[in-house]
């Protein structure tokens, strides 16, 4: 069980890791969005061949990283919505079990299932050589389709995490503080 | 037979799933997934829909700048709160308005109309808030019952008056232009403020007692101190929040860039609050009685960029929370609208009546709103009723073109109420769980009545008289 533990905690290290980095893509967004506002509303010019379709397509590119590195983070820091009515009642045990099942046949068949179509999906935008549909925008768009790639294997590595943890909580192998962090949080 | 019934039970199973208390987000995935199995097994399902799933959830949810919008305002509102702006504004609106009955009641109101940026989630925005103000209103004597009232439907205001987060996926799922949305929601929004303030002042008035006022050595002494305060804590996230609803109202800005640019202006005021005004020796500005022991805020170049970081990191979680839905809620309707769900739904409601549709719409997410934040229920009911709301007509009473804006509306008003309304309206709940112990329950029940009143007053306002938000769009966008 330790071992497993010692997994989850590295788990949760890369999975942050790739969250931080995701959240100051969302800062980027901000600063790219004034820059395109300042630049256009101001008339001031663009350098090396840069144009607003480009600008505007990279915020949606910085979004969509900032979704993709999250959720799986998220979901180990027990930030997703859950409905709390009658789970506060719930003991402990019954909370990790609930964790155990709804890991095992709802997280993880999602998350693969996800990776598998993610992956032609993402193949084919690269073996085409996919570029944006408008005139001027920007090319490579297999890179922020592989977000959906990194979504999937990041939600799939937090399920695996979340299912280690709650297996030693429904063990009693956590200790009490631990345990209020695994199962804390709500809507 | 079984097969036809097939979307029914996918949403019977939803519904008792989400009561096990496993992430709502993957509820939706795994329930999606299983009808889709289901579904191939009885041959009403093809695996080559399931396929379709990237494309939609990469076409849907990454490449839309709509809700590219969504991320930045959550950022500002997330930002205004954790460097304090929030907090001195209350205190100056306090100061400002201490000699009106009710006065840091409407110092609430208002700053949960100003600040409505900062409530995107529900619960969180309601938490904020009563942080922020029911120890202080406890502190002051005032009746426990009008203070939490006064808090929880304020708190929850921030789901109607724009940039409501709410309106702007409610706008990408209607496919109706979010400029629109939000200028259609000004009126009902200040309408709904205006009667709360209506009510306390009235109240507070006929019973001071309710309400005791602030004391009069609080706050600066000098008129000077006093232009310092409303330059310093009034002016700056007002002047903020004008810019952005203004320049999205006036059609100068997309949401998104408005939304890009509120955010940095928000980053603005944090280094203006944290950092320069410190290193310029201007004091902070507290309630604090003279000769009290003031605990100052720490300050600095270093804590901003711990704020900075801290504010990155909450956005990050919340916009996670949010698309986590969002990519379920697409592979659920996706799901449901291939095993003919749209058809079942039409047949039910096709032939009522367009009132009819209207009223029981409404109840239906009246009733969710017990349960469920404004998330999962735009995510899951709208895309349901969202053909049917467009192909509605009610006649004279409204026009045809503008049906949906009025829909969305009224759907945003009757959440708000559903969310307050005890004894389910969670964002009671929440309150109830950060509040100082002497509140009791009962008494925020007691409390919120008043406002539930006056929420069922303002939805039926709007339903007869559409023209309260239909008027403005109408004026400004033409």
């Amino acid at each position: 069980m330790q071992g497993l533990l010692g997994l989850s905690r590295a788990i949760d290290r890369l999975v942050s890791f790739f969250a931080t980095i995701g959240g100051w893509l969302g800062f980027a967004l901000v600063v790219v969005v004034c820059y395109d506002v300042i630049t256009r509303y101001f008339g001031v010019p663009k350098p090396a061949g840069l144009n607003s379709t480009m600008i505007q397509e990279f915020e949606y590119w910085l979004h969509s990283g900032l979704i993709v590195f999250a959720i799986g983070y998220a979901y180990t820091k027990n930030a997703h919505v859950r409905i709390d009515l009658l789970r506060e009642n719930f003991s402990n045990k019954t909370k990790h079990l609930i964790e155990i099942i709804g890991i095992t046949i709802a997280l993880i068949p999602y998350s693969a299932i996800g990776l598998y179509l993610s992956w032609p999906f993402v193949r084919q935008s690269f073996l085409s050589g996919e570029i944006s549909k408008s005139q001027t925008g920007l090319s490579n768009l297999w890179i922020v389709k592989a977000g959906l790639i990194a979504l999937f294997v990041l939600l799939l590595l937090a399920a695996i995490s979340q299912l280690i943890k709650s297996v030693a909580g429904y063990l009693e192998h956590v200790h009490p503080e631990d345990e209020e962090e695994l199962l804390g949080g709500g809507h | 037979m079984f097969a036809e019934y097939l979307p029914i039970f996918m949403f019977v199973a939803l519904g008792l799933l989400l009561f096990t208390g496993f992430p709502v987000a993957f509820i939706l995935g795994g329930v999606g997934l299983a009808f889709a199995f289901i579904g191939m097994a009885l041959g009403e399902f093809q695996f080559i829909f399931l396929k379709l799933l990237p494309s939609r959830i990469f076409g849907g949810v990454m490449e839309n700048l709509i809700l590219t919008a969504i991320p930045m305002f959550i950022f500002m509102g997330t930002m205004l709160e954790r460097s304090g702006i929030a907090r001195d504004l209350l205190n100056c609106l306090q100061v400002l308005l201490r000699r009106v009955p009710g006065g840091l009641a409407l110092a609430v109101t208002l700053m949960g109309t100003i600040l409505a940026a900062t409530t995107g989630i529900i619960g969180a925005s309601v938490i904020m808030m009563s942080l922020l103000a029911l120890p202080v209103m406890i502190g002051r004597n005032y009746n426990h019952e009008l203070a939490t009232g006064t808090i929880a439907a304020s708190g929850t205001l921030g789901i109607l008056i724009p940039p409501s987060i709410m309106l702007v996926i409610m706008a990408d799922l209607l496919s109706r232009s979010v400029g629109n949305l939000f200028v259609a929601a000004v009126f009902p929004g200040l309408l709904l403020a205006s009667l709360y303030i209506a009510y306390i002042v009235i109240r507070c008035s006929i019973n001071p007692s309710l309400a005791p006022k602030l004391e009069d050595n609080v706050g600066p002494e000098t008129t000077l101190g006093y232009i310092g305060m409303i330059l310093r804590s009034f002016v700056p996230p007002v002047v903020l929040i004008g810019l952005v609803l203004g320049s999205i109202l006036g059609g100068f800005a997309t949401p998104t860039e408005a939304a890009g640019v509120g955010a940095m202006g928000a980053v603005l005021l944090g280094v203006i609050n944290l950092v320069i005004l410190p290193a310029l020796g201007v004091k902070e500005f507290t309630l604090d009685q003279p000769g009290q022991d003031t605990v100052s805020e720490p300050t600095g170049v270093l804590v901003f960029f711990r704020t900075l970081a801290d504010v990155v990191d909450r956005t990050m979680r919340t916009n996670a929370m949010i698309f986590g839905i969002f990519l379920g809620a697409t592979l659920f309707s996706a799901v449901f609208r291939f095993l003919g769900g749209d058809e079942i739904v039409q047949s039910w409601v096709g032939d009522v009546g367009a009132w009819r549709v209207l009223i029981t719409v409404l109840v239906i997410v009246f009733i969710l709103g017990f349960f469920f934040d404004w998330i999962e229920i735009t995510l899951i009911v709208l895309p349901v009723f969202a053909p049917i709301i467009a192909t509605l007509d009610f006649g004279d009473h409204v026009d045809k073109f503008e049906v949906t804006y009025w829909f969305a509306i009224l759907l945003a008003v009757n959440l708000q109420t559903s969310f307050l309304t005890p004894p389910f309206g969670f964002a009671l709940f929440y309150m109830k769980a950060v509040a100082p112990k002497e509140v009791k329950i009962q008494e925020i029940y007691r409390g919120i009545i008043p406002f539930v009143l006056l929420q069922l007053i303002g939805l039926s306002l709007v339903i007869a008289y559409p023209d309260i938000a239909l008027w403005l769009p109408r004026v400004l966008l033409d």
